[in-house]
């Protein structure tokens, strides 16, 4: 960068200012100013980042050209020669600092293509992992159901029928049993049927979607009601408060559901029974004005579908 | 430089035509020279792009620089004694000099930034490539 600082130029320019001097040395530093345009403009960059300095180099080189071709006096050719030549130099340093520049400011857009390209492949990995558990859980299963086809064919007939009645005391029961169990559980009878209300505090670190060790035992308890109870589907449903995007609490609260689902299928329970789904901050339960609203948003809801 | 030649070449007679000739070519390039209009506006626009150029260059491009300021001070110097003409040079040399200085000295700010970024992103690329393995 100062390497190629121009000394034998400004040498000759004040000599040329101060003397007055003869044609030759004119000559001279027009040479100079032609091998510093040439260098300037026969780079591409220059071409795309620094147009104008580049044509007011040029302009200044044709002018200086022009008076020696008229026999103007030495020292305006040289003179003129010199700001051709500082010119185009400056045409290049302009290229070169906004090339710089460009890159500066396209390198948050880099960062976050380079983030998503290695989200994208976790994802991949975590996919490829879940369908070979997958299948091995299909195994344990058919293995399990021809197990069970060998004893029922034992028996002379099936046990008689449930009543409906029957079967929702069963999971009133099972509830009952369950709320015992795992704290801060609220359970409701709706009209979409049992609701369990979980505390997101309770199953995940704030603004993650990996299940806390405690979270691991709602799911063993969970796992155990939906084999007690074969015919009932469940829906888990994440919710957040109204602090952050709504996007990226969408994301959020949809990956935790996914992350408990995950936990109910690792258990043995089929992907099938289990509906996961992420809604952000929409329907809230309390107000998101107060922090204890806040916490009652922050939930995890479990919908247990009438059989 | 003619002041001083001119008593040597005095001592010799037969030198007189030269003489002449010398102090009359001397006299038209001055006079060529003094003629010109004063170049204000050239003088204030190099005073104007040194100034500009000084807090970054002075530690990025202190060559360039310091020929900016001489050819200023050159300029200044040619204002006083009415040499319009000399003046306008400087004046004009001394302003493409600051730009370049200042360009040479934006030039390595922002090639440093770019240096800094770039290995950033290195960085981030190879963690993210061991956290996905």
């Amino acid at each position: 960068m100062r390497g190629n600082f121009p000394v034998p130029a400004t040498l000759i320019a004040i000599l040329v200012l101060a003397g007055c001097a003869s044609a030759p040395v004119a000559n001279n530093s027009l040479g100079e100013a032609h091998a510093a345009y040439r260098l300037a403009a026969d780079d591409p960059q220059v071409r795309v980042r620094a147009p104008v300095e580049l044509a007011l180099a040029e302009r200044s080189l044709a002018q200086a050209e022009r008076s020696w071709r008229d026999g103007k006096d030495a020292g305006l050719v040289a003179h003129q020669a010199y700001l051709a030549a500082q010119r185009s130099r400056i045409a290049q340093k302009t290229a070169q600092y906004r090339g710089a520049e460009a890159t500066v400011a396209t390198s948050s857009e880099q960062r976050n293509r380079i983030v998503l390209e290695a989200r994208e492949r976790e994802a991949a990995v975590a996919k490829a992992q879940a369908r070979t558990a997958q299948l091995a859980l299909a195994e344990v299963e058919a293995e399990k159901r021809a197990q069970e086809l060998g004893r029922s064919d034992a028996r002379e007939s099936e046990p008689p029928r449930k009543s409906e009645r029957q079967k929702s005391a069963e999971l009133a029961a099972e509830l009952r049993s369950l709320k015992s169990q795992v704290a801060d559980l609220k359970a409701q009878q709706t009209g979409r049927g049992w609701v369990l209300t979980l505390r997101n505090d309770l199953l995940f670190d704030s603004g993650s979607a990996t299940l806390k060790p405690g979270a691991q035992r709602v799911a063993d308890n969970l796992a155990q009601l939906m084999r007690r109870q074969p015919d009932r589907d469940i829906a888990i449903e994440g919710f957040t408060d109204s602090a952050g995007s709504i996007e990226a609490n969408r994301k959020l609260s949809a990956g935790r559901a996914a992350a408990m689902k995950g936990a109910l299928v690792a258990r043995g329970i089929d992907p099938g029974r289990i509906d996961s789904r992420g809604y952000g901050p929409a329907f809230p339960v309390a107000s998101n004005d107060t922090s204890t609203g806040r916490q009652l948003n922050r939930r995890v809801e479990i919908v247990i579908n009438p059989s | 430089m003619r002041i001083e030649l001119l008593p040597r070449i005095v001592a010799s007679a037969e030198k007189i035509a030269i003489v002449i000739a010398v102090a009359a070519a001397a006299a038209v390039l001055a006079a060529g020279c003094a003629s010109a209009p004063p170049p204000i506006e050239q003088v204030a626009a190099a005073r104007a792009m040194v100034g500009q150029a000084q807090p970054l260059a002075a530690r990025e491009a202190p060559l360039e620089l310091s020929a900016a300021q001489t050819k200023l001070a050159l300029a200044e110097d040619a204002m006083q004694r009415s040499e319009y003409e000399a003046a306008r040079r400087y004046a004009e040399q001394a302003e493409v000099d600051a730009k370049l200085a200042w360009t040479s000295a934006e030039n390595a700010r922002a090639q440093r930034a770019a240096a800094e970024v770039e290995q950033g992103i290195q960085t981030l690329r190879r963690e993210l490539g061991r956290r996905s393995q």
